[in-house]
């Protein structure tokens, strides 16, 4: 009887919980808005919501590190039964660790860059009087072993900058099951994670919360990543929680609006339709007539710099060697970043470059912008060789027919510039227009990006990450270039954001005929944007084809073990 | 790293001969005959006036003085005189000592009371005592340093009698306190705020509230990973201050009558005599550059991630 009890008892009872920043003398910003929710032990949940949504601050209030000036404001949150929302700091510091373990978010800055791994873990365990000494040092290797690291006896004496991403996520799993805990909150453990480490990754912390019997609190904005994780969805959305159910039943049939524009949203979802397909190639057909009139154009006129061919960009066996340093001082070692790559770029249409990260694929994005010279091999724009471009007049036209968009907008808008002069400064550089001609223009770009003449007068730091990059997006297009280059552009927005941003960008490429050479990690975006894909890694192009044939039919190993990172490609849908 | 030492090592050879024929330069375009300056306003006959030019090299060009200069320099030579006849590795032997104990007693107290100061100030930032150290280091900065030197020599020294006012040519440590104080208050007044930036600044670093999940008391999350990483900076700006304290003892010596590298370099100055100022300054030169290597090897150790090749 008493058995039956203590299993049907949650082991985490959160109940009406508030959760407020304060921002001023008396104004206080809500985060948490009466969130309820209840974790069985050894259940995985998911919290699922785009940022901003609360769902971090949520589980930060439950093991009680909420930043700043973040407290509870009203709610009950129940450990096991005990109310620890307002818990004294010994009891609190009794929860965490050993009954409730965190894995963060960033493996980057979540470990102490001056110690060493190992001892970062030991610190848990001593912390947690779970072991002491040379038994300590004995338990982390095991730890270490257990979170998947090869080679962990060694490993623990290094620091952490000698780690890649993949290892200090696990390093980090580690540190947060060292004292087994009964709940481990996950936030976004992977989000920083090229797709395949992420699926290593998160098929690890599977298969060690389930033999351990720890209950799972995952924070992602991925709904399919999400869906495919854990069996109980938590949709937060402003703050409030808007759904919860059972995963599949969510995905299958969403109530709450928000939820439905994430089914149909989410790329790692989206990826999986025919409609999306179909979608492309409407908008394919549409651009690639328009291109054809813009070549025509440019083939009849003298002063383009074009000949209006139908092979906008080729990549001719493009290699880039860098020089690094050796193991000894005089010792030099050469590192092919870029290794005989060749590609084309259609008019009007898309070619994706797909890859990890260190594969080489932005690399190529700079030598095809002329921003870093090639060490062999040739980048023709439009029938001419951009390396022999000597004329300042011509690389300038160069220029204005190729425009670049970077992956974070954060960093790549001047905060001290409004948007207007973001957006108008390529014109005036570029000397186009009077200042009248180029403030209708700005307007014009605005107008089509969809951002209202309003923003023209704000600064970067006011605007969301969407609108910044669709700021981004108008500037480039400013100088109505032939080919955009898109350096991982979605990759840092939101689901809901990105998938908007990919819509604005299919919707120029049939409006204005452009060419997009689309460089990304991600493979479930791909399918809504691109036609052809090169697959790359480590400086070579693996498989080279077009996106259908790609998806249905990859040849090589490299891009299947890809497809399969795509989270929640296992779902199937039934629209 | 060694192949880094030894670099470093190499580069001290150019800075020490730029910066010794930079002052050779600037002491030989210095108005008025040392000559002068030596003999005061005692009549003497040309022909005297001449030997000693003749002995000094003071008729040869300013480049031949200084290869003379650096001849003497390198090989220690015992017989290296400056114009008043005495031997100047002698002089620099004599006053290095009570300038380098100030210097040393200075950097500790600016370290000392800069560090828990400005560490208290950030664990507890915009509260009373952050905003009083705030007021207080500004005031210090603000005042040059031989208005306080002045003051407080007037007040402990003079009128309440703590300390020595002046220290003289036979000195103890305990002489030294207060003239060490005045050197390095404006540093401190730096360190501070260095410091508490730096905490301040560390403890919303990820991973600091990563320890704190771990289940670490606040004692040992403080001291294993915010103070630590904190005092980067902070190791980095005060070992480069042992160069700038021992060259800006000047004013303080003068003050408080220390015997030390500040007036001999003062007085040499003013003598015009060159052998004596460029020594002086080339030896605060090697050592604000030796300063500098520490200090980075440190970086190294307190910092694993950074590796000297």
């Amino acid at each position: 009887m008493t058995q039956v009890l203590t299993t049907t008892r949650p082991l985490l009872e959160v109940k009406d919980l508030r959760v407020g920043f304060r921002t001023g003398k008396k104004t206080i910003l809500t985060a948490v808005d009466g969130a309820s929710l209840s974790i069985y032990p050894g259940q995985t949940i998911a919290i699922v919501g785009e940022s901003g949504s609360g769902k971090s601050t949520l589980a930060h209030s439950v093991i009680d590190l909420l930043p700043g000036s973040g407290h509870v404001m009203g709610g009950q949150i129940l450990f096991e039964g005990h109310e620890i929302s307002h818990a004294d700091r010994k009891a609190v510091l009794a929860l965490r660790g050993s009954s409730i373990g965190l894995v963060p978010q960033d493996p980057m800055s979540n470990l102490n860059p001056l110690w060493k791994v190992g001892r970062q873990i030991k610190e848990t365990l001593v912390a947690n009087g779970v072991a002491t000494g040379a038994s300590a040092d004995k338990r982390v290797v095991e730890l270490l072993e257990e979170a998947g690291l090869p080679d962990a006896e060694r490993r623990a004496l290094q620091y952490p900058h000698e780690f890649s991403g993949g290892m200090r996520q696990r390093a980090l799993i580690a540190m947060g099951l060292a004292a087994r805990p009964k709940l481990l909150i996950a936030d976004e453990p992977t989000s920083a994670l090229d797709v395949t480490v992420q699926k290593q990754i998160l098929d690890h912390l599977d298969t060690l919360t389930d033999t351990l019997g720890v209950a799972v609190m995952l924070i992602t904005h991925d709904l399919g990543l999400a869906a495919e994780r854990a069996d109980h969805l938590v949709v937060m959305y402003r703050g409030k929680i808007v759904e919860s159910g059972p995963a599949l039943e969510i995905l299958q049939d969403p109530r709450h609006p928000y939820t439905q524009r994430l089914v149909s949203k989410a790329p790692s979802i989206a990826s999986q339709r025919l409609s999306s397909v179909q979608a492309r190639a409407e908008v394919r057909e549409q651009a690639v007539q328009t291109a054809a009139e813009i070549a025509e154009e440019v083939a009849h006129s003298d002063a383009q710099l074009g000949e209006g061919r139908n092979d906008i960009i080729v990549a001719e066996n493009l290699t880039k060697v860098f020089t690094l340093r050796g193991a000894k001082p005089w010792e030099k070692v050469d590192f092919a970043a870029v290794d005989d790559v060749s590609f084309r770029l259609r008019r009007g249409t898309t070619t994706a470059i797909v890859g990890e990260s260190g594969s080489g694929k932005s690399t190529v994005a700079r030598m095809v912008l002329d921003l870093l010279p090639p060490t062999s091999g040739n980048v023709i724009f439009d029938g001419k060789n951009i390396r022999e471009l000597r004329s300042k007049a011509e690389k300038l036209r160069l220029r204005r027919l190729m425009q670049p968009v970077f992956q974070n907008p954060y960093a790549s808008l001047d905060p001290l510039y409004s948007i207007y002069q973001s957006i108008e400064e390529p014109l005036r550089t570029h000397d186009i227009g009077t200042k009248k001609e180029r403030e209708s223009k700005v307007r014009d770009l605005l107008d089509k990006v969809s951002l209202p003449t309003t923003v023209m007068s704000r600064y970067p730091g006011e605007l969301s990450g969407g609108q910044r990059q669709r700021v981004a997006i108008a500037r480039a297009l400013a100088l109505e270039p032939e080919v955009v280059i898109c350096d991982e552009a979605v990759s840092a927005l939101d689901v809901l954001v990105q998938a908007q941003i990919l819509e604005l960008l299919n919707d120029l490429q049939g409006e204005l005929g452009l060419s997009y050479l689309f460089i990304t990690h991600d493979l479930a975006v791909v399918r809504q944007i691109a036609d052809d894909v090169l697959v790359m890694q480590n400086g070579k192009v693996v498989e080279a084809s077009t996106v259908s044939e790609v998806f249905d039919n990859p040849r090589e190993d490299y891009t299947r073990k890809l497809l399969d990172a795509i989270p929640g490609g296992s779902i199937s849908l039934g629209a | 790293m060694w192949w880094y030492v030894a670099k470093r090592l190499l580069q001290t050879i150019p800075v020490f001969l730029g910066a010794t024929l930079i002052i050779y330069a600037l002491v030989f375009l210095r108005p008025g005959d040392p000559i002068n300056g030596l003999i005061g306003n005692k009549p003497v006959s040309p022909e005297v006036r001449e030997a000693i030019r003749d002995q000094y090299h003071l008729n040869d060009t300013f480049i031949v003085q200084w290869i003379y200069f650096l001849k003497d320099v390198v090989t220690f030579n015992p017989d290296f005189v400056g114009l008043d006849g005495q031997p100047v590795f002698e002089k620099i032997k004599n006053a290095l000592p009570v300038t380098a104990t100030l210097a040393v007693m200075a950097l500790a107290m600016d370290a000392i009371i800069g560090i828990v100061v400005g560490t208290i100030a950030g664990l507890r930032r915009n509260g009373w005592f952050d905003s009083v150290t705030l007021v207080i280091s500004l005031i210090l900065l603000s005042i040059p340093i031989f208005v306080v030197g002045f003051v407080l020599q007037f007040l402990l020294g003079v009128k309440l009698g703590i300390f020595p006012p002046t220290v003289g040519g036979d000195w103890s440590i305990s002489d030294l306190i207060l003239p060490a104080f005045v050197l390095a208050i404006a540093n401190i007044a730096t360190t501070t705020r260095l410091t508490r930036t730096s905490v301040a600044n560390n403890l919303s670093a990820d991973h600091v509230r990563t320890a704190r999940a771990k289940g670490l008391s606040n004692g040992l999350v403080i001291r294993n990973h915010v103070l630590r990483n904190s005092l980067v900076p902070v190791v980095t700006y005060i070992g480069i201050n042992l160069g700038s304290l021992m060259a800006g003892a000047i004013i303080t010596e003068g003050i408080f009558n220390v015997q030390g590298i500040g007036n001999l370099a003062f007085q040499a100055v003013n003598r015009g005599d060159a052998p004596v100022t460029v020594t002086v300054v080339a030896v605060m030169v090697m050592i604000y550059v030796f300063m500098s290597l520490i200090v980075d090897l440190l970086y190294a150790v307190l910092d694993p991630r950074i590796r000297y090749v």
